[in-house]
């Protein structure tokens, strides 16, 4: 059926034709609607599968792992940091020979953070045992995800697989896409029924079993795994063409046979130089194109034979391979055509959305030379950038000169005015507030979440103080390291944890913990949205029961974490909530931390304007709602005590604040009644001093 | 292939602009393809979104650098970023003004916020400019919008809401004097 769709609507649709069992992804842009598909679909009942929201990329490679090994056909999606942080598990299910399928919306590694597609993710797990299917379309998006299962899951290749598309620039692209009939793909795809793994009490086995001197023997089987699945890709990929008359390969040699100069190329630029071959042709040149479509296996032979007595060769690709001079493609390519007297040149265009006038360029400065040559493709010094990011004044600096830089005094805002938030932000004017305390003397460090975004944007900083960006699941540990160094250094400052209810609830919530147990001297200044805001609006573990967000479309069912509680378990901390509603409370809190010499966490309920779905301007109203009706309840902890700082003469229903924000208005009486007696029973708790 | 550069602030609807316009195209037998710029979930920032159209299905991707028409959905953006960035001579905007905002290209304007305060009661012009599109550029039919417009937001939109941005559409193609 002829559909109008994004890459990840295609991804979705993918994963539901292919009737995965067990789906568990983590918020990332811009991988994320993907996912968010599969619950609209799974909710609206048009895929029986159990999606399980996790805390991390790790948990939710973890989870599918651990459903693959029940015996569940699973599926994730993810990218860039997400897939860097699943290293661990996904060696595992590959060692474990578990046929999970991932779709990577491909995103460049941080830091620096970036937003584009270079394939560095995907890449740098070239070596973990994965089929690696690099897509040019949507369409090729939705067949290769329902072939990776059955390729995936053949009993002569039983290893993971990776359909790698790029982010934005297919992601985001809606296009006319085919999607095959369910009935069609049923007859195609089997049932998932695993033979070599079991969960079975009346039959015990042991899997994931340590070994010694035999490890090189099962890496050796894996190779052959690999070796395997070429023919097994050539055989599903027959199969396909024959039921569905979309014909793929491991590689698409186009006009290759009696080509004088062959491009080889991967991903969306293929079909841009597929165009050009034939614009060229029409010109007698005589030029070919090799797609390299299945990158693990990689196809020496079919490369070999596609390229071996062109004159020139020229590798347009993505990932660089850093310490060697060729990128990561034409590194195989070479080795695929060692002994063949063709030219080889390399350009290397990193995550830059290529034109068909860049293939242009590309193609005549080529023909126009006859050397091997190795080259980044218009990658010029950005003088404005140099001068708008200081460093020009920096250079100064280091070469001597007097430097003039204003410092920011106690009182003083520490983020310059005009940050590109959100209309009606509370949290950055939180952050502000609580930051003024320290004037210069404050060293800042966020990860990941709606800051790094909007206060920062390569060449322009807000900041005026210190600031560093760490990735996601850093909460604790980065920061432990800098407060350790600066103490051997002698340099005298706060050091400020600014992290959102992502960070601390879940996925740096071990390294949180571990900074906490520790000791050392940090703030912990969590502005807590509910929700991952800055990936628009996925469930966390701080959502509140109820709460409407696209991971949960009929309102989260589960619990909710007690951060409170799991920080007071470490020991010695002084712990405060506080409200945008009440700036002088929050103020005075941030001044009893610093005072201190031990760590504090200072937790901020924040409401947000397009997650909370209320009018920008009733931000205030909402959040002195929320302490007003108990919602919010404003204490301080410290030995073991709760002090309760505001108590409302007489608590106003939550109804009325529950009823103010968008997410909330499909609640139904029961459950406005069932979260009215959980804040009677956290107010009656937290009053009588218990946290 | 046409290339088209849509500008507007976040929650204006651009990138939706591009992706109706996309999915209308198909229904005159044409292939469209719209992406958006690379930005976070973010409110009020300027962004771009990107269509293009063509008789084949379409291969190049990513953002616009030179495109051949550009829309501009927010008034006030013509001041701050330069939408006529990297328009050959013959290229053509359209645009939501009151008054001729006095670029160097081709324009055609249209107080496309009052119109949809009118019809929609938001300033949320996507709709609006799209009608003004069809009618300025020729690249889509009226009737093959209004499919376009019903495939992609009948989902999202109450059957009502729907109606009034079809309205939307036509008042916009109505309206935009194209001389």
């Amino acid at each position: 059926m002829e559909m109008f769709l994004s890459g990840n609507q295609c991804i979705a649709h993918g994963a539901k034709l292919a009737r995965v069992e067990v789906i568990s992804a983590y918020p990332i842009t811009p991988a994320t609607p993907a996912s968010e598909e599969l619950y609209e679909m799974v909710t609206r009942g048009e895929l029986d599968a159990e999606i399980v929201n996790a805390e991390s990329e790790l948990g939710a490679m973890g989870i599918c792992t651990g459903a693959a090994v029940a015996g569940c056909r699973t599926f994730s999606c993810t990218c860039s940091q997400g897939f860097a942080l699943m290293r661990e598990m996904l060696w595992a299910a590959s060692g474990m020979a578990l046929p999970v399928v991932l779709a990577l919306t491909s995103r460049e590694i941080g830091i620096p953070q970036g937003l584009l597609s270079d394939y560095s993710d995907a890449l740098s797990e070239r070596d973990a045992s994965y089929l690696q299917f690099f897509v040019e379309d949507g369409q090729e998006i939705v067949d290769s995800l329902i072939m990776a299962y059955k390729i995936s899951e053949n009993e002569k290749v039983l290893l993971p697989s990776l359909v790698i598309s790029e982010g934005h620039r297919m992601s985001h692209a809606f296009e006319t896409v085919d999607v095959p009939e369910q009935e069609q793909v049923d007859k195609f795809l089997p049932k998932y029924n695993p033979k070599h793994v079991l969960v079975d009490p009346n039959y015990p086995i042991t899997g994931g079993i340590p070994v010694m001197s035999q490890y090189p023997w099962f890496k050796m089987q894996q190779c052959q795994a690999m070796e395997n699945a070429k023919q097994v890709i050539k055989d599903v990929c027959k199969e396909y063409a024959e039921m569905f008359g979309r014909h793929y390969g491991l590689v698409e040699s186009y006009k290759t046979e009696d080509a004088d100069v062959i491009m080889v190329s991967m991903g969306s630029t293929v079909g841009i130089i597929r165009e050009k071959v034939d614009e060229y042709r029409e010109k007698g040149i005589k030029v070919g194109l090799l797609k390299l479509r299945v990158f693990r296996p990689f196809p020496e032979d079919e490369v070999r034979e596609a390229l071996f007595n062109a004159r020139k060769v020229l590798v347009i690709e993505r990932a660089p391979s850093p310490g060697s001079r060729y990128g990561i493609a034409c590194i195989e390519v070479k080795a695929a055509l060692q002994k063949s007297r063709a030219a080889i040149s390399n350009i290397i265009v990193s995550g830059k959305d290529i034109s068909a006038e860049d293939i242009d360029e590309m193609f005549e400065s080529w023909m126009n030379r006859e050397d091997e040559f190795v080259e980044w493709y218009k990658m010029p010094y950005d003088e404005r950038a140099a001068t708008m990011s200081g460093y020009d004044t920096y250079q100064k600096l280091l070469s001597g000169e007097k430097v003039e830089r204003k410092l920011v005094e106690v009182g003083e805002d520490c983020l310059s005015k005009g940050c590109s938030s959100c209309a009606g932000c509370l949290s950055f004017g939180v952050i502000r507030k609580v930051l003024s305390v320290f004037g210069k003397d404050a060293v800042a460090v966020h990860n990941g979440g709606c800051l790094g975004t909007c206060a920062t944007l390569f060449p322009l900083t807000a900041w005026k103080i210190p600031s560093f960006f760490y990735t996601y699941s850093n909460a604790g540990a980065t920061i432990s390291g800098m407060e350790v160094a600066m103490k051997r250094k002698g340099i005298d400052a706060h050091l400020i944890e600014v992290a959102g209810d992502g960070a601390i609830f879940d996925i740096g919530l071990q390294t949180f913990s571990a900074a906490l147990e520790r000791g050392h001297r940090i703030i912990y200044l969590c502005y807590d949205n509910q929700a991952y805001m800055n990936t628009g609006v996925q469930s966390s573990g701080s959502t509140p029961y109820g709460a409407r967000t696209k991971t949960a479309p009929k309102g989260k069912p589960g619990r909710v974490k007690n951060i409170a509680q799991i920080v007071a378990a470490h020991g010695d901390v002084y712990i405060a909530t506080a409200s945008p509603a009440y700036p002088d409370d929050l103020l005075k809190k941030a001044k009893k931390a610093k005072s201190l010499n031990k760590p504090s966490f200072i937790h901020v309920i924040c409401p947000c304007p397009p997650g909370w779905e209320y009018d920008p301007e009733l931000g205030i109203k909402i959040a002195r709602l929320g302490v007003e009706t108990g919602a919010v309840v404003l204490y301080e902890y410290e030995n073991g005590e709760v002090t309760v700082n505001k108590v409302p003469k007489k608590r106003k229903p939550v109804e009325e604040y529950l009823m103010k924000q968008g997410r909330f208005s499909h609640l139904t009486k029961a459950q406005i009644a069932q979260i009215q007696e959980e804040v009677d029973r956290e107010f009656a708790r937290l009053t009588s001093g218990r946290l | 292939m046409i290339k088209v550069r849509v500008h507007g602030r976040g929650g204006e609807g651009a990138v939706t602009f591009a992706q109706i316009l996309c999915a209308s195209v198909r229904f005159d037998g044409k292939f469209g393809l719209s992406c958006m710029s690379p930005a976070a979930e973010r409110r009020g920032a300027p962004v771009e979104a990107f269509a293009r159209i063509g008789d084949k299905r379409i291969a190049e991707r990513g953002n616009i650098a030179k495109p051949d028409i550009v829309t501009v959905l927010n008034p006030a953006l013509t001041r701050i970023v330069n939408v006529e960035a990297g328009m050959n001579e013959g290229g053509k905007l359209i645009i939501n003004a009151r008054n001729d905002p006095g670029l160097s290209h081709a324009t055609v304007y249209l107080d496309a916020t009052s119109i949809a305060l009118r019809i929609l009661g938001v300033p949320i012009t996507n709709t609006v400019m799209l009608g003004a599109f069809a009618a300025a550029t020729g690249l889509v039919t009226l009737e093959s919008l209004e499919k376009g417009t019903r495939l992609l937001l009948s989902s999202r939109f109450s059957e009502e809401k729907l109606q009034r941005n079809l309205e939307a559409i036509r008042t916009g193609y109505e309206e935009v004097k194209v001389g």
